[in-house]
């Protein structure tokens, strides 16, 4: 079978022989310096994955400080927009003043009021929420201790306006100390003469 | 890391590709047995090359050139084979052929050739890069990633089976 050797390495270096066609090694290197010049402005894959490892560790950053923020506790916009109402039986209520008498009668009236409605059972929200600030515990005095101090505006000089404070809770000592410093502002005040003698 | 004049790097570079791209284009070739596709598998090579530094510590050039643009050919090579016609198909073809339209020479390495595409690609690779003159055992050793050893007994193996393969067409015909 020798000829068969001679035909199979005549076909094996036919193929070996194949030729490229003319201008392979230019092409080559017309490709590659346009590689070259992609490196060269900045758009090369090395800049490319360093650009992306740096918004990624950016991303990682903000997440984590995110993360931490919102761990611990502090409050966040979206969150607090979001968050939904409280229920109003938990709200403090906000009272206005009322006059005593009414309030009175409204304090005598509520007894009979909470039996009936310890009766009924009042589903709504709203009506929980008006009974809620009714529970409240009620003031012995009114008006509350911090207005009672302030007793500038109340006072006048006749005796009406003086019996009107004492009603409104101030003590007729601090009545009394009040007039006598406005009596006091009201007299002339005597500048004594001023003497300067000359120089010895 | 090493950096240097982007110029100077180039320069280097393009006289590894006036040195290789033949030698690189033939590794190609024996693979995809196409020129086009060859010519593509060689440009990638080089471009995968250039955009690594690797080529700059190659101990040795052919072989690391070799078993480079061996790997890419690789990929491509589903692709040439889809251009190839059907081995089988060719063998009834070359059993039909009567000696008036073809010269009994000819259809007998158009024969040997397909059937050397029909062997399984343990045995053809060594054989086809075996076949170009530049490359040693030794480097075709180091293209595929085998003994040299390993090498020559799968050449062996592969001219054996294609005799066997041959001569029984030969009888059929």
């Amino acid at each position: 079978m020798k000829d068969f050797d001679q035909l199979l390495d005549g076909v094996l270096q036919e193929d070996t022989a194949a030729q490229p066609r003319p201008g392979l090694e230019a092409r080559v290197m017309a490709r590659v310096r346009m590689e070259g010049r992609k490196y060269r402005s900045g758009f090369g894959p090395r800049n490319l994955l360093w650009a992306s490892s740096i918004a990624m560790i950016v991303c990682v950053v903000m997440a984590a400080s995110i993360w931490y923020v919102s761990d611990r506790g502090l409050p966040q916009p979206d969150k607090v927009a979001s968050r939904a109402p409280a229920p109003i039986l938990n709200a403090p209520a906000v009272e206005t003043p009322k006059p005593v008498v009414a309030r009175h009668d409204a304090h005598l009236s509520q007894g009979k009021d909470r039996q009936h409605l310890r009766l009924t059972h009042v589903d709504s929200a709203n009506e929980k929420a008006e009974h809620a600030s009714e529970d409240e515990p009620r003031l012995e005095t009114f008006p509350a201790v911090s207005q009672k101090g302030d007793v500038t505006g109340w006072f006048g000089t006749s005796d009406g306006e003086k019996l009107a404070a004492i009603a409104r809770g101030a003590s007729p000592e601090t009545v009394a100390a009040y007039q006598q410093l406005r009596s006091a502002q009201k007299e002339p005040i005597d500048i004594a003469a001023i003497e300067i003698k000359p120089l010895q | 890391m090493r950096r240097d004049d982007p110029l100077e790097r180039e320069q280097e570079f393009s006289g590894i590709v006036e040195r290789q791209a033949r030698f690189m284009f033939r590794v190609a070739y024996s693979l995809l047995r196409n020129v086009q596709d060859a010519e593509d598998a060689v440009q990638e090579a080089f471009l995968k090359l250039y955009r690594g530094d690797a080529w700059r510590r190659m101990e040795d050039e052919k072989a690391f050139l070799a078993r480079t643009v061996w790997r890419v050919a690789l990929d491509r090579a589903p692709r040439a084979a889809d251009r190839m016609d059907d081995v089988a198909g060719m063998e009834l073809a070359a059993a039909g052929a009567s000696p008036e339209s073809h010269l009994a020479d000819q259809a007998e390495r158009v024969l040997l050739r397909r059937l050397i595409d029909g062997l399984p690609e343990e045995l053809r690779q060594p054989l086809v890069l075996s076949a170009i003159e530049e490359m040693t055992s030794r480097e075709v050793a180091v293209v595929m990633g085998i003994p040299e050893g390993t090498v020559r007994t799968r050449v062996m193996r592969a001219r054996a089976e294609l005799k066997k393969r041959f001569t029984g067409m030969e009888v059929r015909r």
